[in-house]
């Protein structure tokens, strides 16, 4: 339901106050990792790439300055035997690096956004030094791999993001599409069938499969497939904040598609 | 000059080897802020009589006041020696031992000084504000509680008992770490710590930020606001209030 004029400069004024309250913030600290990283996805919304990118950058500065003064912090304290205190301000830079990994993440997408891979690529590594169970940043990683032909490190990324998620349907899909490339097919439709399963109206988990299908020449299958994509044909609402994401693995779709046509 | 002063003054004209004069003169001197000449009576004072654990007591806590904390560690440890039941030389030892980043040492003399006065508020509080380990959540809320029974006007138990209630962070009976934060309580225990001291803003901060976990959308902003109003330059409610407003567009 669309919202009421009244309802919308409502919305607009919390906007308003939002920005506000977060530039007062900024003015008081301008340090503050989390002001710059929620200003970030204001400018990001509204489409400003250099003011986005500026807070993105200036959130990872002040988190990493803040996370390298805890860790000294907290090894002064070891040496001195403070244990529990030690232990307290560890958990504040761990907390820390936490967020950085997320800001990391999210600027990885904005460089996605803007097909500026190899640094999306340096940001899911930050993103993932500072935060090793991060599926997300793994997945993206492995996707950004697997664009650039680098199989085996996609694999492992891949694999990894479902170790620590099982039920991302896009890690399956990757997973899959590595699979399929490896010719391991069966395999490939294993982990095809988890991502439609998980996310049953999402096409291209079906269209791949359809594909694969071809590829093992089980042409009644992939018919069967074929025919649920365009059913679902009107299902193109992106998913999450990996719309971007999706649309990498476009080029292998493009050649599997061609080798699927010519059998 | 007050009369005390000069009498004692006297005494010590008399005979300049008056300890208890020098000390008590020095406890003068040190309320009226001269503190030179207090630290030389109580040198004077130790000189006479080197067994005065007050002495050494007050001594220390010159020291501690100028930061020379070496020369105060050795008077309050002297003190201690001399006297293992003054509450206060615990206690004060403790908090200076807090400065220093000694806080296993500070937490031992805080509870020494617990075990000596039992009405010792403060010595609870400190200790309470001590135990950050979760495993200690459950000594730690019951310190705070015995430092409010005993002076319920001690505004920051209060409010470090609301942020350890709102965090909630301790560890389960097996020895798992678990989050279950008592917000209800929490908000009590803010709205005690304003009752006392209407300006303080951390507890005006913190309670807000329990209200916008529970969606209380208006009073969350309205203690944001207040702790805005108190301090200007608070950087962290100015981020939450704006936090507040994102969630409330979003809703």
């Amino acid at each position: 339901m669309s919202k009421t004029k009244q309802e919308l400069a409502v919305q607009s004024k919390y906007l308003e106050d939002l920005k506000f309250h977060l530039f007062k913030a900024l003015d008081i600290d301008p340090k503050y990792a989390e002001a710059h990283f929620q200003l970030a996805l204001i400018y990001q919304g509204n489409g400003n790439k250099r003011e986005t990118e500026f807070h993105f950058k200036k959130a990872i500065a002040s988190n990493s300055k803040t996370i390298r003064e805890l860790v000294k912090g907290g090894d002064k304290l070891l040496k001195n035997f403070q244990f529990q205190h030690a232990n307290n301000l560890f958990m504040k830079a761990q907390r820390k690096k936490h967020h950085c990994a997320k800001v990391n993440y999210e600027l990885s997408n904005f460089y996605i956004n803007q097909n500026k891979l190899d640094l999306a690529q340096t940001c899911l590594e930050n993103s993932i030094e500072l935060h090793f169970a991060s599926a997300k940043s793994h997945r993206n990683l492995g996707i950004l791999l697997f664009n650039k032909k680098k199989y085996d490190t996609a694999r492992i990324h891949i694999e990894k993001a479902l170790d620590l998620d099982y039920s991302d349907h896009l890690s399956h899909l990757n997973l899959g599409l590595i699979m399929k490339h490896g010719k391991d097919y069966l395999n490939a439709e294993l982990h095809l069938l988890i991502a439609m399963e998980i996310k049953p109206k999402f096409s291209i988990s079906i269209f791949e499969m359809a594909l694969l299908q071809l590829i093992m020449k089980n042409q009644l299958d992939a018919k069967k497939y074929y025919e649920k994509v365009l059913e679902n044909a009107t299902d193109t609402q992106p998913v999450e904040l990996d719309k971007d994401l999706r649309q990498q693995p476009a080029t292998h779709r493009n050649k599997n598609k061609e080798s699927g046509e010519k059998r | 000059m007050s009369n005390v002063q000069k009498h004692l003054e006297q005494a010590i004209q008399i005979n300049p080897k008056f300890a208890d004069a020098h000390y008590e003169l020095a406890l003068i001197l040190k309320k009226k802020g001269e503190n030179e000449k207090s630290i030389e009576h109580l040198l004077k004072a130790i000189d006479i009589q080197p067994e005065f654990p007050k002495a050494h007591f007050h001594l220390a806590s010159h020291m501690n006041t100028i930061k020379d904390y070496k020369t105060a560690k050795k008077h309050y440890i002297k003190s201690i020696e001399l006297d293992p039941f003054y509450a206060d030389s615990h206690f004060y030892y403790g908090l200076m031992l807090v400065e220093l980043e000694e806080f296993e040492d500070a937490k031992k003399n805080m509870e020494k000084a617990t075990d000596i006065d039992q009405n010792y508020s403060l010595a609870y509080y400190h200790l309470a504000r001590l135990l950050i380990d979760p495993e200690d959540y459950t000594k730690a809320k019951k310190y705070y509680l015995t430092a409010i029974d005993i002076d319920e006007k001690l505004e920051e138990a209060h409010y470090y008992l609301g942020k350890l209630l709102s965090g909630g962070l301790q560890n389960d009976m097996d020895g798992t770490l678990v989050k279950k934060p008592e917000y209800d309580e929490a908000i009590v225990h803010y709205k005690k710590a304003i009752r006392i001291n209407d300006n303080y803003e951390k507890a005006h901060y913190n309670l807000a930020l329990v209200y916008k976990i529970q969606k209380n959308y208006d009073l969350s902003r309205k203690h944001f606001e207040k702790a805005i109003k108190i301090a200007h330059d608070y950087s962290k409610a100015h981020f939450q209030l704006a936090m507040l407003f994102k969630e409330i567009g979003e809703a």
